[in-house]
């Protein structure tokens, strides 16, 4: 059993309310992608999602989430705590390290496989011309968007907005397994 | 808060949104399971267009490869205009590089098509990166193409000028698969 789940397996109160499952199955992937957004490194993502399930834990223990119903906006507000903590230099983020040494749950995505980098590459062809541009030369040819609005005679907020909608386009088609 | 649209989110993980929307975003994002699973897996695909090997590949990202695999070990194969060469792949030798040589003087825009040698389309990238000073365009060659198409293909590339196209070459490159 990981170190994670018998930390957890102590949890009592409200903690066995929510169980186990819930914390780490419905909110370790949102405060995953918090940290991302928020710290910019899978490292720094994996650490908040530790610090952050302890410390939820650590208040369903003690009773101190006051709606259980609404435990998401708790969950949030948490990441948004820990993220100011984890921003407050390096001295800071060594100590949380080695808080979030209590639990080594993996968070992490799977390995991509063959079949899925061939669907990637197809849904890629199959975007319009512009956006199969804008796609590329933001994501695989590290351009910026200042250069690709030149580039393509646009100014750099269309370049944002294309760029959002083309990665939309791209996930739907992927989603479907690569039709367009 | 009604589920954003994709693109919302596209927006939020890649920080182009205004502070507003990033709140009511994130609000959103911890009250809702099937949104939290969508922005997870555009996360993913965000992630994988930014970190995986492009078929094309910039100076600088052929600089990075060579130095991350080692330019002794990365197999790389030139190959000139008309010419055919061959390529080996496998376990051990996962990627390797074509350096199509052309005559790159003065090119601004350079489209790339990739055949099966009846003429069909497997790829077709317009406006691709390519390094005028080696006089070359980088096509990364890895293992889990391998179902992408035949193992021979047949790649042409044109310098598209105010005046019109011009064919730059057509080259005929092979793969051969080793087990080791």
């Amino acid at each position: 059993m990981a170190r994670g789940k018998m930390a957890l397996s102590g949890v009592k109160g409200q903690a066995e309310v929510v169980g186990e499952q819930t914390l780490f199955g419905r909110f370790a992937p949102r405060i995953r992608l918090y940290g991302l957004r928020h710290l910019g490194s899978e490292q720094a993502a994996g650490d908040l999602v530790q610090v952050v399930l302890m410390r939820v834990i650590e208040a369903l223990r003690e009773g101190r989430v006051n709606d259980l119903d609404n435990l998401g906006a708790y969950v949030l507000g948490t990441c948004r705590y820990a993220v100011f903590d984890l921003r407050r230099g390096e001295k800071r983020q060594r100590a949380i390290e080695l808080e979030s040494e209590a639990i080594s749950e993996h968070v992490l995505p799977p390995d991509v496989t063959e079949g899925e980098v061939l669907r990637l590459m197809g849904c890629l062809q199959k975007l319009p011309e512009r956006d199969n541009r804008i796609v590329r030369m933001s994501f695989m040819e590290d351009r910026s968007t200042d250069e690709i609005a030149q580039r393509l005679q646009l100014t750099s907020g269309n370049v944002r907005v294309l760029r959002h909608r083309a990665l939309a386009r791209l996930y739907e088609c992927v989603e479907r397994g690569g039709s367009a | 808060m009604s589920c954003p649209p994709l693109e919302k989110w596209a927006a939020w993980i890649l920080r182009e949104v205004s502070p507003a929307e990033e709140e009511a975003l994130e609000t959103h994002l911890f009250d809702c399971d099937p949104c939290a699973a969508r922005v997870e897996r555009m996360q993913t695909l965000i992630g994988r267009l930014n970190n995986g090997l492009p078929p094309l590949l910039t100076a600088d990202r052929r600089r990075r490869l060579e130095q991350e695999v080692g330019s002794g070990i990365l197999p790389m194969v030139p190959v000139s205009p008309g010419e055919r060469a061959t390529i080996l792949l496998g376990p051990s030798r996962q990627v390797g590089l074509w350096l199509m040589r052309a005559e790159l003087d003065g090119v601004d825009r350079l489209d790339f098509e990739m055949l099966t040698p009846e003429g069909g389309t497997l790829l077709a990238f317009s406006d691709v990166p390519f390094d005028a000073e080696r006089g070359e365009v980088v096509l990364a060659c890895q293992l889990h193409y391998r179902g992408i198409g035949p193992n021979e293909i047949v790649v042409k590339m044109t310098a598209v000028e105010p005046t019109g196209s011009r064919l730059l070459g057509e080259y005929r490159l092979n793969h051969s698969f080793t087990d080791v």
